[in-house]
C-alpha cells in the first residue's frame, strides 16, 4: 500500500501559505490537511474556509479538511464550496453520520470519519462501507506538540483488519505526533496516510523540499524493513 | 469631546495566501490598528482567525491589535487572548451574562476592554456598564460574513450612544464594524464613530490596492473634519 504524506497546514508558515503550498506540491506531497476548530469541541481555533479558499488556486492536489467542531454536518456545504476534496467528520459530534456522509458524496467528494483516542474502533463498523478514509487521532485533538498515545497502534491494526476482512479499499490516516519516532509503528500497524506537523515535517528543514525528501527516505526504509521481516 | 478617528483593517479580509505582504502594506500605508476577528461556528456561522495568526501578526508588524471575539464562550478565551497580547479585547454582550466581571478581568490583564453589540441589541444593555468599557463596538451588520450591506438603524444607534457618552462626560471610543465603506464612512464618523473597521468594502476592496484605499479613507476623514 502506498504511504501518503499529508502536511498539516496549520504548522506551515502562515505568513505565506500560498508559497508553502506550492513548495510542498513541488516536493511531491500527496495532499494537504486543513484543520477547522470551533473553540467549543476543542478549546482552540485553527484554519478557516477563507484560508482554504485563498490557498486553493496554488495546488491541484487533494485538500483534506478535518472538521474538529461540534456540528460538522452543518458546515459541509461551505467546506465543499471552498474546494475541499476529502471531508472528515468528527465521529463524536456527528450523530447522523450516514446522512452527513451521503451529503458529502452527493457533492461528489470523498468522506472521512475521525475518531478520538478514546473512541473504540467498533464505533465505525456500521459506517465503514461508506467511507473513503478513517482518521485515527493519535493524540487528543486540538493542540500541537502533545504526546503520542501508543494504545492507538492496536486500534489502527484492528481497523486495518476490519477493512481487509470486508475487502474494502479505505485509507487509514493517522494524526498527532507522527514523526520519525512513530512513523514505523503506525505503518506497521496498518496506517497509510500520515498527517505531518511541526515535528514530523516542518521542523526538519527550513527547505520544505528537503524536509519532504527526508520523510520519503524514512518511509522507504520502514517499508524495506517491513518486507525483510516478512 | 471625541478621540481622533482611527482606521483599522479587518484582517480576516486579507489575502491568506500571502498574509505577510498584506500586513506590511497595511503598516506602510498607515492604518492605525489591526482588527482581529475570532469566530467559533456557534455564535456566528463561520470561522475566522486564531492564536497562531495573532502571534504571527505580532512577529511581522508592530501595529496595535484589537481582538473581537465572536464566540459563545468568551469567559474561557478572554485570559488566553489577553495574555497573548492585544491592545483592545472585545466580546459580545449577547454571549455572556457576566459583563462587569469579564470587562474588569480584561482591564486587570492590562488590555482595553471592549463590548460588542449586535445590530438588534438595544443600547439600554449598556446603562450599567458605561464606565466599564473602553471601546464600544457597534456592529453595523450581523457578524459572521464579509460583504453585507449596512443596517441603517445602526448609524442612529452610534449617534445615540455618542450623545449618551457626551452627556455622561465619558470620552470612550465607538467602533463600527460591517460595511464601513468609502460611502458610509462620512456619516459613521459624523454620527460619532472614532474607530473604523475597514474590510471588503474599503481597505480590501477589489480593484483598489490597500495603499490606495487607505489614502482614500484619510482624504475622506480630512474633508470631514
Amino acid at each position: 500500500m502506498d504511504i501518503k504524506i499529508n502536511p498539516s497546514m496549520v504548522c506551515a508558515d502562515l505568513s505565506k501559505l500560498g508559497d508553502q503550498v506550492k513548495q510542498l506540491e513541488r516536493a511531491k506531497v500527496d495532499m494537504f490537511h486543513w484543520d477547522v476548530m470551533d473553540g467549543v469541541f476543542v478549546h482552540n481555533f485553527c484554519l478557516t474556509p477563507d484560508v482554504i479558499a485563498a490557498c486553493r488556486p496554488y495546488s491541484k492536489l487533494p485538500f483534506d479538511v478535518h472538521l474538529c467542531i461540534t456540528d460538522p454536518a452543518s458546515f459541509i456545504d461551505s467546506i465543499v464550496d471552498v474546494g475541499a476534496d476529502i471531508i472528515s467528520l468528527q465521529l463524536e459530534t456527528t450523530p447522523h453520520l450516514h446522512r452527513a456522509v451521503e451529503t458529502i458524496h452527493k457533492k461528489g467528494k470523498k468522506a472521512g470519519v475521525v475518531i478520538n483516542p478514546s473512541t473504540p474502533p467498533s464505533h465505525i463498523e456500521s459506517i465503514l462501507s461508506e467511507l473513503q478514509m478513517v482518521t485515527v487521532m493519535t493524540v487528543d485533538v486540538g493542540f500541537i506538540g502533545q504526546n503520542f498515545i501508543y494504545a492507538m497502534l492496536d486500534k489502527i491494526s484492528t481497523i486495518r483488519n476490519m477493512i481487509i476482512e470486508k475487502g474494502f479499499n479505505i485509507d487509514i490516516q493517522v494524526d498527532g505526533q507522527i514523526n520519525s519516532k512513530t512513523i514505523h509503528k503506525v505503518i506497521d500497524a496498518g496506517a497509510n496516510v500520515l498527517v505531518l506537523g511541526k515535528s514530523g515535517l516542518f521542523n526538519l528543514s527550513s527547505n520544505l523540499e528537503e524536509a519532504v525528501m527526508q520523510v520519503r527516505q524514512h518511509i522507504q526504509s520502514v517499508i524495506k524493513d517491513q518486507k525483510s521481516k516478512k | 469631546m471625541k478621540n481622533k478617528v482611527k482606521i483599522g483593517a479587518s484582517l480576516a479580509c486579507a489575502n491568506f495566501a500571502n498574509l505577510e505582504k498584506d500586513l506590511r502594506e497595511l503598516e506602510q500605508a498607515g492604518v492605525d490598528y489591526i482588527h482581529f476577528d475570532v469566530m467559533d461556528g456557534h455564535f456566528v456561522p463561520n470561522f475566522a482567525l486564531n492564536l497562531d495568526i495573532l502571534r504571527l501578526v505580532k512577529s511581522i508588524i508592530s501595529l496595535p491589535i484589537d481582538v473581537h471575539l465572536m464566540i459563545t464562550n468568551p469567559d474561557f478565551f478572554i485570559p488566553i487572548f489577553a495574555k497573548e497580547g492585544c491592545r483592545v479585547l472585545s466580546f459580545h454582550q449577547e454571549a455572556t451574562n457576566h459583563h462587569q466581571r469579564e470587562l474588569s478581568r480584561i482591564r486587570e490583564l492590562g488590555v482595553k476592554s471592549g463590548l460588542a453589540l449586535n445590530p438588534s441589541t438595544p443600547l439600554q444593555v449598556l446603562d450599567y456598564l458605561l464606565t466599564d468599557i473602553d471601546v464600544f463596538l457597534i456592529m453595523t451588520v450581523n457578524p459572521g460574513f464579509a460583504g453585507q450591506k449596512i443596517i441603517p438603524a445602526t448609524i442612529k444607534k452610534v449617534q445615540q450612544l455618542r450623545t449618551t457618552l457626551d452627556r455622561e462626560g465619558i470620552q470612550a471610543d465607538i467602533q463600527v464594524d460591517g460595511n464601513v465603506s468609502f460611502e458610509n464612512i462620512p456619516q459613521l464618523v459624523s454620527a460619532g464613530a472614532t474607530m473604523l473597521v475597514g474590510g471588503t468594502s474599503s481597505i480590501f476592496k477589489k480593484g483598489c490596492s490597500i495603499t490606495e484605499a487607505i489614502e482614500k479613507i484619510h482624504n475622506l476623514l480630512n474633508s470631514n473634519a
